[in-house]
């Protein structure tokens, strides 16, 4: 744990975040929905997913909702990139192998 | 929309508020979308503190980094985060000092309420002296006109208070203390228990041992029997011979006149009862 990877710190709770986005690859996930699925206190999970997007791991987008008229504002969708993907997914591997990432 | 949600609402905002100049508008949007999902106002309270916890360490990860953003449209942007300045309000001592706080308040309400709704408070301090109880003085008794107990033989004075005679010769057993309880409540008279017919001969348990040293003497032996002689507890040796020998015979002579032994009487109705008999051993 903690060893880097392009500059990302990988914890145990980064593998938590990774792994909420490898159920479905291509789904766009908000912050409350990974905290959902992964459990993680808002104090960790932002700096996380902030991390990760400047690593280039997710890429983010707003929600395409007109904040009036939904009534709340947009939510910031979060997405796996393909550098994110395999990465995550070497790294899943690796530690099915019994390495250390 | 409630107190509660307010502050929420209010951390959140002073949070983001905390975080580099370029993310804090994202990061407000972002988190109050987040915060609407929470359903409880402990979920926003703990989801708003969180974030207030994450402003320290968003600001350490990105001091001059460039992070490929995207615009409010979708579309692709490059942000360039400069050095952030920390605000002094929102470093991690504060955030632990309100959540800290915040479950101070929180298990003071709940002991509040099981302690019967009474705030909580320093139980009274008990004051104790000792009290000197004078000792109740018994009034004498009064002299009765006869003896309530009358016996027909010279008693054995044993431990217990238990009364018996029959001294007895050699190794057999005789006497038939016979005890009257008079007085006003009750005349009872009252024949005490022995040993009966059929008793085994002392003689036969006269340990061989002690014959051979040439051991002798009187053992008394105390008996608890029920109206049919037999032994409703174990026998004891109420006083010794002298010899632990001779006092073992005597208790095995004792055990082994179960069902042999006169039950004590009263009013001719036999009863349970305890007594003792001595028991002698002699060479001859």
């Amino acid at each position: 744990m903690g060893r880097s990877d392009d500059n990302v710190r990988i914890s145990l709770q980064t593998l938590h975040v990774l792994e909420a986005f490898l159920d479905d690859p291509t789904e766009s996930l908000a912050g409350a929905d990974v905290q959902k699925r992964c459990g993680l206190a808002s104090g960790t999970l932002y700096p996380i997913l902030l991390r990760l997007e400047a690593a280039g791991w997710f890429t983010s987008r707003w929600e395409n909702v007109d904040p009036s008229s939904a009534g709340r504002p947009r939510r910031r969708l979060y997405r796996l990139t393909s550098t994110g993907l395999s990465r995550a997914s070497e790294i899943f591997a690796r530690f099915a192998r019994g390495v250390p990432a | 929309m409630n107190a509660q949600h307010g502050f929420s609402c209010w951390l959140v905002r002073r949070a983001a508020a905390a975080a580099p100049p370029s993310l804090a508008e994202r990061l407000e949007e972002e988190w109050l979308a987040d915060l609407e999902t929470r359903q409880s106002s402990a979920s926003r309270l703990l989801f708003a503190l969180g974030c207030c916890w994450a402003v320290p360490t968003i600001a350490r990860d990105f001091p001059g980094k460039a992070l490929a953003a995207s615009a409010a449209g979708g579309g692709q942007a490059t942000v360039f985060y400069g050095q952030h300045v920390r605000p002094s309000w929102s470093n991690r001592p504060g955030a632990l000092f309100v959540i800290v706080a915040f479950h101070v308040v929180v298990i003071f309400a709940f002991a509040s309420i099981f302690n019967g709704g009474t705030p909580l408070h320093e139980p009274p301090i008990i004051k104790g002296s000792v009290l000197t109880i004078p000792r109740p003085v018994d009034p004498p008794l009064p002299k009765p006109s006869k003896p309530l107990v009358e016996t027909h033989v010279a008693p054995l004075n044993l431990p217990g208070g238990i009364v018996f005679a029959a001294e007895p010769t050699g190794i057999t057993f005789t006497g038939q203390p016979e005890i009257r309880i008079g007085g006003s409540v009750a005349d009872v008279k009252r024949v005490s228990g022995g040993p009966g017919a059929g008793f085994p001969n002392a003689e036969e348990f006269y340990p061989a041992a002690a014959k051979r040293l040439g051991e002798q003497g009187v053992a008394a032996v105390r008996v608890c029997v029920d109206g049919n002689g037999r032994l409703t507890e174990l026998p004891t040796v109420a006083q010794s011979a002298g010899s632990a020998r001779l006092d073992e015979g005597a208790l095995r002579l004792a055990l082994a006149g179960s069902g042999h032994y006169r039950p004590a009487t009263e009013n001719g109705r036999a009863v349970n009862s305890c007594f003792a008999f001595r028991v002698r051993f002699q060479i001859r």
